[in-house]
């Protein structure tokens, strides 16, 4: 480990390493132990289900008194997620708390790709077909996902 | 054998002093301490006195210098009289700490309620100094009238002593010290948390011990251990002794909880003033006092904290009803990033302060001396932005001319402003530009430099000259900033899309940066991302 790393995130990264959260693959990056390759697999019963979605988690010098940031590096047909991959979860933003972990972070994204949540979007043309033709929209995102998140 | 004993019971009585917290909490570097004593009568007299006399021995060395008689003398610590049995060493004095000595002679009308409770510690006196030296007890007959507080019921439904076989019931006359670990846990904690402590302890040993923490501005300029101390709000000296025994913070801090006898000649006062006195420094004097952090504890119970997850001691613990732990590093850093953020809150009763760090209900800090943690630099800036959000809270304010900032509370239908105590600009209250006539004109930015033709511009030309960087650091703020359409915050956006979130915290407005309005719908369909 990198010295000067704060020992909670010694303590996150040993406990993500030992009891890693099911469906979730958190590693940190060979050079930064700050910089974490994330491996989400899409839920069961989801359009994301099958697909392997790759995210990128960030824990700024602040951590934990500001929030990680993450972004996804698979694209994704999902209203909360922009075309860039950012997300719009209340809990990486104006609702993050120190008490908070990776670990809770991780487990609200594979949440959000349970329950996409239209009304409060970010991809405004994915809300809005999400809303208006629901079944079209899971189309695109099974679509998607076989496209983007299937290859490797 | 009879020594082998005597060696057992001298150990066991040491770990008893230690599990109180007496012995090694004290930074006692030799057993000979010198304490000024002052008396009823006004008299001030140092002496040197060995930590481990008792107070019998005290008063015989006093006697002599005071012209009065081992009878005769009364002494009054820390609100409670001490008895004669009692040890130096138990009653957290420091080096210059104040006695007071009180002559019997002068406040005759107690001496008859003596009676059940004294024969008590007479008897235990006789033995316990007939033992020391035999020859000087003789006709030392302790004649002591009890303190008024052991006539007092105990207002407090806890139990007195949170460790259980202590040797505090054989004490007589005098209840608990304001120094014993009891006291403090008493008023730090509430029933439950006491009554989880001692679980606890019964469980695995001794552990922290409970301390008050202190925030020592001169010397120490940090957080330090701290020791309670009371006098008469009155005469605001220490001659007084408690009608009972403070049980929290409220007695502590509000001022008239409770009753006291005042032994000062011709004093007349009868409540208690409790305050803190820093633990790590010698004492200057009587003024030496510094602001009890009453979030600060030892953390007993070994909780982790909420941010590093690591049990360091002490600890900040806020409170909301599920009483969040922080360790000091932890909120120092908490407390510093969420100023950087410009998140405090202005709460009118309290001034500027932050919330528990989950955002719990009710959870605001109310002593905001806790905030000095931060260090001088910060806790300056603390002050100018607490200031700042007052005066905008009041209806006010801040006089936008560049390095000025004054803080103004305008008439309410004027809208012609002028810093008279400051830098004497006249601006405009609501574009917060040099006055003009007629309507605002927010897109010509807020520079003083765009006004020059209005006719009311009023700076002092050498001011003006000085102030080249300020002017430039204006110009960037025009150039890269937009204000809120709310709170006119200047705001840079620094990437991310158009919905803004006004940085202050007590604005929170949210807007739009194309449309300069409230967030909308329509702004989400438009012109989101650009």
């Amino acid at each position: 480990m990198a010295a000067g790393l704060p020992r909670r995130i010694i303590k996150e990264t040993q406990r993500l390493m030992a009891e890693p959260v099911p469906g979730i693959s958190a590693v940190p990056d060979e050079s930064n132990a700050r910089y974490f390759h994330v491996v989400v697999a899409g839920p069961e019963g989801s359009p994301f289900q099958g697909g392997v979605f790759k995210l990128e988690l960030f824990l700024p010098e602040e951590y934990p008194m500001s929030a990680p940031k993450v972004r996804f590096m698979t694209k994704i047909y999902h209203p909360n997620i922009d075309k860039l991959g950012r997300i719009c979860l209340d809990i990486l933003k104006d609702k993050w708390s120190p008490a908070l972990q990776i670990r809770t972070v991780l487990l609200s994204i594979q949440a959000l790709l349970s329950a996409p949540n239209p009304d409060d979007p970010l991809a405004n043309d994915v809300a809005e077909l999400w809303k208006v033709n629901e079944s079209e929209a899971i189309r695109i995102a099974r679509e998607w996902t076989r496209t983007y998140a299937m290859g490797n | 054998m009879l020594r082998f004993l005597l060696a057992l019971f001298n150990g066991l009585w040491r770990s008893l002093l230690a599990m109180f917290g007496f012995s090694s909490s004290q930074p006692a570097l030799t057993d000979q301490i010198e304490v000024f004593v002052r008396t009823n009568t006004g008299e001030k007299v140092s002496v040197s006195l060995s930590t481990s006399w008792n107070i019998l021995q005290v008063k015989k060395s006093l006697a002599s210098k005071l012209n009065s008689t081992v009878e005769d003398l009364r002494i009054i610590f820390a609100g409670k009289e001490l008895p004669n049995d009692m040890v130096i060493q138990q009653c957290d004095l420091g080096h210059h700490s104040t006695l007071h000595a009180i002559r019997v002679v002068a406040k005759e009308n107690q001496q008859q309620s003596s009676s059940v409770s004294n024969t008590d510690t007479k008897t235990k006196d006789e033995v316990k100094t007939a033992t020391i030296s035999e020859d000087t007890v003789k006709n030392v007959v302790s004649e002591m009238p009890p303190s008024p507080s052991s006539k007092e019921e105990e207002p407090c439904l806890v139990s007195p002593d949170p460790t259980p076989g202590s040797s505090r019931e054989t004490r007589g006359t005098c209840n608990r010290l304001l120094c014993d670990a009891s006291t403090i846990i008493t008023i730090q904690m509430s029933e439950a948390e006491q009554r989880k402590i001692r679980e606890l302890k019964t469980n695995d040993g001794f552990g922290e011990r409970p301390h008050f923490y202190v925030y020592c501005v001169r010397p120490c300029n940090t957080v330090r251990v701290g020791k309670l101390r009371v006098r008469c709000s009155t005469c605001k000296q220490g001659a007084l002794t408690l009608h009972r025994d403070p049980c929290n913070w409220q007695d502590v801090l509000t001022p008239g909880q409770i009753t006291a006898t005042c032994e000062t000649l011709h004093c007349t006062g009868s409540e208690a003033e409790f305050f803190f006195k820093c633990r790590d420094h010698e004492t200057s004097g009587e003024d030496d006092t510094s602001v009890a952090l009453y979030l600060v504890r030892a953390n007993l119970p070994q909780v982790s904290c909420l941010a590093c997850t690591d049990i360091s001691s002490p600890v900040v613990v806020f409170e909301c009803p599920d009483a969040h732990v922080m360790c000091l590093d932890c909120f120092v850093t908490f407390c510093i990033s969420r100023l950087n953020e410009r998140q405090f809150l202005h709460d009118t009763r309290i001034g500027y302060t932050l919330p528990c760090p989950i955002g719990c209900q009710n959870s605001l800090i109310r002593e905001v001396h806790h905030f000095k943690l931060m260090g001088d630099n910060h806790y300056e800036r603390y002050q100018r932005w607490g200031t700042e959000e007052a005066v905008l809270n009041a209806g006010g304010v801040l006089c936008p001319y560049p390095g000025c900032g004054q803080g103004i509370i305008p008439d309410e239908d004027c809208r012609r402003v002028a810093c008279l105590n400051g830098c004497g600009y006249v601006f405009c209250k609501l574009c917060l530009q040099g006055y003009h006539i007629g309507d605002c004109h927010p897109e010509d930015g807020n520079g003083p430099n765009m006004v020059e033709n209005s006719g009311m511009f009023n700076v002092d030309p050498t001011r003006a000259a000085s102030s080249r960087w300020d002017e430039a650091t204006s110009l960037a703020i025009r150039v890269t900033t937009k204000p809120c359409p709310k709170c006119r915050t200047p705001t840079e956006r620094d990437g991310g899309c158009m919905h803004m979130v006004c940085t202050r915290s007590s604005c929170n407005f949210h807007w739009c940066w194309v449309c300069q309005t409230e967030w909308t719908r329509e702004c989400m369909a438009a012109h989101w991302f650009g």
